[in-house]
């Protein structure tokens, strides 16, 4: 891997992936209003509601959870770092398994039921993401012979033509690293939980703001694993990310009632028929293009 | 004249039995611990000067008297065989006794017949996988050990209706550490067999302990299971013995795998892989293990970590260079991976720790199943890893249940919440051993990376692939909800001011430092040992494998900075701010995170984990992965015959 550039993408993650990630997130809520019938708020509120935490008094259900979110923070960031710098993709997914766990530990030290619960449905979206990423970083060797993002994005033809069945299980999973759906484990903007925020129900001040960084972060990461798919073509991979972001918001407004046990079921579903279809195809057939 | 490394060998061999004589003549609690801890002392110190010997140049010793030798344990064998006839008859057992009467026969077809061929010229070999297996035997099985001596006087204590018999089940530890040496130091297939026995006997009696009713039901079950793979065992020197013109010769380990027509080997391969399945306790053979733990917590963690188990895998991995050149390997390597996939969502289901601990056992003796029988150098190396790692993590893990079980009268994972409050050390070790299981960057995880890329260099890996990522999720669940638990703070009373024993102190640190070394020293481990294994074994082998460069070492050496940096934080480091009352949806709290109701009632609020028993349940799992799994063994069967056929 060439050293400046692997530097170069992982300074620039560290430093444009919240900018970028704040902007999108102001953008979706501004889409979603509007959806609604709504006005929405300025597209800077999210780095306004940032500022606000920041500034909130320190209190915690238990002191440890500072360090809980401060790991939770670092290590997405760490993950983003490997992703950008052309690691290894496998690596980005364990690193990935980790970050949530600090985040899980974090809600389950609060010693809150509803936090609690919060944490198991997320517990419940990991374990359900873990292994379309898995597949994911499984096809892209398939397909390049190679894990490394460096690697994969030197190749001239776009992956996607091999892995149609993978990118969509990867876009199905969108909709819960977005925290959208389903609305019984959501941390998202609306109004509409079921568990008054689950996860971080019983976080505040600034270690909430932690981890609303880390989930702009996080974000970015997969939308940046949605490029990766399009790696040689580099205009409609941006296009196709725009056009899949706004499908996610598109349908979080069309199924705000969806909850977890029916996201289990359709996103295994989905992982099954298509991302497990696409791995078998190319095992058998061979699928370098 | 004896030589030093000869001298090392016999000490692992004969003072394990010795001590076994000592500890079962006696029961005195004050020269118990003595000799449990002088002999434990002398396995660990020979163990590591035979690594050591062994690390410089491999060790091959010839024996002359190899021939009596031969003889002595054809009389265990058969003592063994007719232990387990008389006992299954003394409890009106059938199926064991049919099963123990065929065993009987078959060594004594073996005896017959074949007398003149079965001696093996080389006897034992210290190579570098068994200094490996050496070291774990060494080093874990004589923690567990020294662990029992303080865990069995409080098991007495809480189990006062179980007659006191320390005697005996001192002396079968100790006796089932020395067939374990056996196992992993003998080059013949027929001291291999023999010393496969003795577990079996050794493993059937000490799941009987207690003496309960329930306890001798699962002990016959793991007889039963455990003599079809001595059975398959036996079959397969038979078949050996048959191939012309030079059977006897493969009876030796190190003859076998270079032989040079791997297609003749196909049919004793496939009896040697269900052996190792059985002791393995892989799908089909699972519920001995899960039965196991009505034993003694020590009991589990040996059979667990170190012992028994062990040595399935450790059969199928010596075993691997065949498995890979046959259409037995990839069949093997179904089971393995769907064991993997199968126990995974069946640890979901399970709030019994010990039992969770055990799926998680059989899960990842699923992963090692699967290496060894894919058989190519970097599978190998995944699973030589994987048995290290798993070995020290997994003691440790049982050997902290174990300990929490006698201090706060549970071993339910929904009796644990707090426990890092309730008992600090216990709880801190048992994070390690979690972590240590399933979360990067520590030793499990590594090893399961090298597994998946192991798995994507053959045809038909993706399909293991994909049944690995799944499992790793389920994996991924019922960690992280017991890890979880652990964390958690909820109105739970601080516990009483109870000691550990110092027994139990030593071995839990032991391990829990042990597991943190292995995971941070991994690369040392595959350089120092893996790597010149398989250059020994395989002649194609010439390079460490991907995953290895220098990108991935440098980010894995920094995710374990940036873990440090946080316990050291959140050890040492000072938070200022308020601490608030739990939030319970507006709802009055008192300190002890009750919530007041109406009437001024106060409640306790609670919560539980998940356990998805309508999906994972063992019910609904259960029967389809038996069919599953009998549907593969007798494909694998299948296929063996066919390719001999054609």
């Amino acid at each position: 891997m060439n050293l400046m550039s692997a530097i170069g993408g992982a300074v620039m993650f560290l430093f444009l992936a919240p900018i970028l990630g704040g902007l999108i997130f102001g953008v979706d809520r501004v889409l979603t209003a509007r959806m609604q019938s709504r006005r929405g708020p300025p597209i800077l509120q999210p780095f306004y509601d940032i500022d606000k935490l920041w500034h909130k008094e320190r209190a915690f259900a238990n002191p440890v959870e500072v360090i809980f979110t401060s790991g939770y923070l670092v290590l997405i960031a760490f993950s983003g770092v490997i992703l950008f710098s052309g690691g290894d993709l496998l690596l980005v997914v364990f690193a990935l398994a980790l970050a949530h766990t600090f985040l899980l530990l974090a809600a389950y030290a609060a010693n809150a039921p509803y936090s609690i619960v919060g944490a198991e449905r997320e517990l419940i979206g990991v374990m359900v993401a873990e292994p379309v990423l898995l597949l994911l970083a499984v096809g892209f060797f398939m397909v390049t012979e190679s894990f490394f993002v460096a690697e994969i994005l030197s190749k001239t033809v776009p992956a996607i033509l091999s892995l149609p069945g993978v990118f969509l299980a990867l876009f199905a999973v969108l909709t819960l690293k977005l925290r959208k759906s389903p609305f019984d484990i959501a941390t998202s903007h609306h109004a509409h939980q079921e568990l008054v925020k689950g996860v971080t129900s019983s976080l505040s001040g600034r270690t909430l703001a932690k981890v609303e960084v880390a989930h702009w972060y996080e974000t970015i990461i997969i939308l940046a694993l949605m490029f990766l798919f399009f790696a040689g073509a580099p205009i409609l991979g941006v296009a196709a990310v725009v056009v899949c972001y706004f499908l996610e918001v598109l349908m979080d407004n069309l199924f705000p009632r969806v909850t977890w046990k029916m996201t289990v079921k359709s996103l295994w579903i989905i992982t099954v028929i298509f991302a497990v279809a696409n791995i078998a195809v190319i095992g058998v057939y061979g699928g370098v293009v | 004249m004896y030589t030093q490394n000869l001298t090392a060998i016999l000490i692992l061999l004969l003072v394990p039995l010795f001590a076994a004589t000592l500890l079962a003549v006696q029961n005195r609690d004050a020269i118990r611990d003595c000799i449990v801890g002088a002999t434990s002392a002398v396995i660990v110190g020979t163990s590591l000067y035979l690594t050591w010997a062994a690390w410089t140049k491999p060790i091959a010793i010839d024996l002359v008297s190899a021939k009596e030798i031969n003889l002595g344990l054809c009389i265990v064998e058969l003592i063994i065989a007719l232990a387990i006839i008389g006992l299954s008859i003394k409890y009106l057992r059938v199926l064991p006794a049919i099963l123990g009467f065929i065993q009987l026969a078959l060594v004594g077809i073996i005896e017959l017949f074949y007398a003149d061929s079965v001696s093996v010229a080389t006897t034992f070999i210290v190579n570098d996988l068994t200094a490996v297996m050496i070291l774990i035997i060494g080093i874990i099985g004589t923690l567990i050990c020294v662990y029992a001596l303080g865990y069995m006087k409080d098991y007495h204590h809480h189990h006062a209706e179980i007659p006191e018999r320390k005697p005996y089940f001192f002396a079968m530890l100790f006796i089932f550490l020395s067939a374990m040496f056996g196992i992993v130091l003998s080059n013949s297939l027929m001291w291999i067999l023999c010393f496969w026995e003795v577990t079996t006997l050794c493993s059937f009696l000490l799941i009987g302990y207690s003496k309960t009713p329930e306890a001798v039901t699962n002990s016959f079950r793991a007889v039963w299971m455990n003599l079809i793979g001595g059975i398959a065992f036996t079959l397969a020197i038979i078949c050996l013995l048959e191939i012309e013109p030079s059977g006897a010769h493969l009876l030796s380990i190190s003859n076998i795998i270079i032989y040079p027509d791997m297609t003749a080997l196909t049919i004793p391969a496939a009896f040697i892989a269900i052996a190792g399945l059985t002791k393995a306790a892989q799908m089909p053979f699972s519920t001995w293990l899960t039965g196991a733990m009505v034993a003694p917590t020590p009991v589990s963690a040996l059979l667990h970590s170190s012992t028994m188990v062990k040595a399935g895998v450790y059969l199928l991995v010596i075993f691997s260079p065949i498995f890979s050149h046959t259409m037995v390997g990839i069949m093997l390597a179904f089971i393995g991976a769907f064991t993997f996939f199968v126990t995974s969502a069946l640890a979901i289901s399970q709030s019994n720790a010990k039992k969770v601990l055990a799926y998680s056992t059989i899960a990842n003796l699923g992963l090692i199943t699967a290496c060894a029988g894919i058989g190519t150098p970097e599978s190998v190396m995944a699973a030589i890893l994987l048995i290290i790692f798993h070995a020290v993590a997994k003691g440790l893990l049982f050997m902290c249940v174990g300990a929490v079980e006698h201090r706060i009268s549970s071993r339910d994972i929904e009796d644990m919440d707090g426990l890092l409050v309730r008992l600090p050390l216990l709880a801190t070790m048992m994070v390690i051993g979690i972590c240590g299981m399933y979360l990067a960057p520590f030793g499990m995880l590594i090893a399961k990376w090298a597994a998946l890329v192991a798995f994507l260099s053959v045809p038909f890996g993706w399909a293991c692939v994909i049944l690995l990522a799944f499992g790793s999720a389920f994996t991924l669940f019922f960690w992280t909800k017991w890890l979880g638990k652990l964390f958690m703070r909820m109105n739970r009373p601080a516990a009483p001011e109870t000691l550990l024993r110092v027994s139990e102190k030593i071995s839990v640190i032991g391990t829990g430092v042990l597991t943190l070394i292995c995971s941070v020293g991994f690369f040392f481990i595959i350089y120092l040992f893996i790597d010149p294994y398989l250059t020994s074994i395989y002649k194609e082998y010439s390079d460490s494998m991907e995953i290895l460069v220098f990108d991935n070492l440098l980010m894995i050496v920094l995710m374990f900075v940036i873990l440090a940096i946080l316990v050291t934080a959140a050890h040492f480091g000072h938070v200022p701010g308020r601490t608030l009352s739990p939030y319970l949806s507006g709802r009055g709290v008192d300190e002890y995170g009750r919530f007041r109701g109406s009437l001024g009632v106060y409640k306790e609020a609670k919560s539980a984990n998940y356990y998805m028993v309508e999906y994972c349940g063992e019910e609904v799992l259960m029967r389809p992965s038996w069919v599953i799994s009998i549907t593969l063994i007798i494909i694998l069967f299948a296929l063996a015959f066919l390719e001999v056929m054609l």
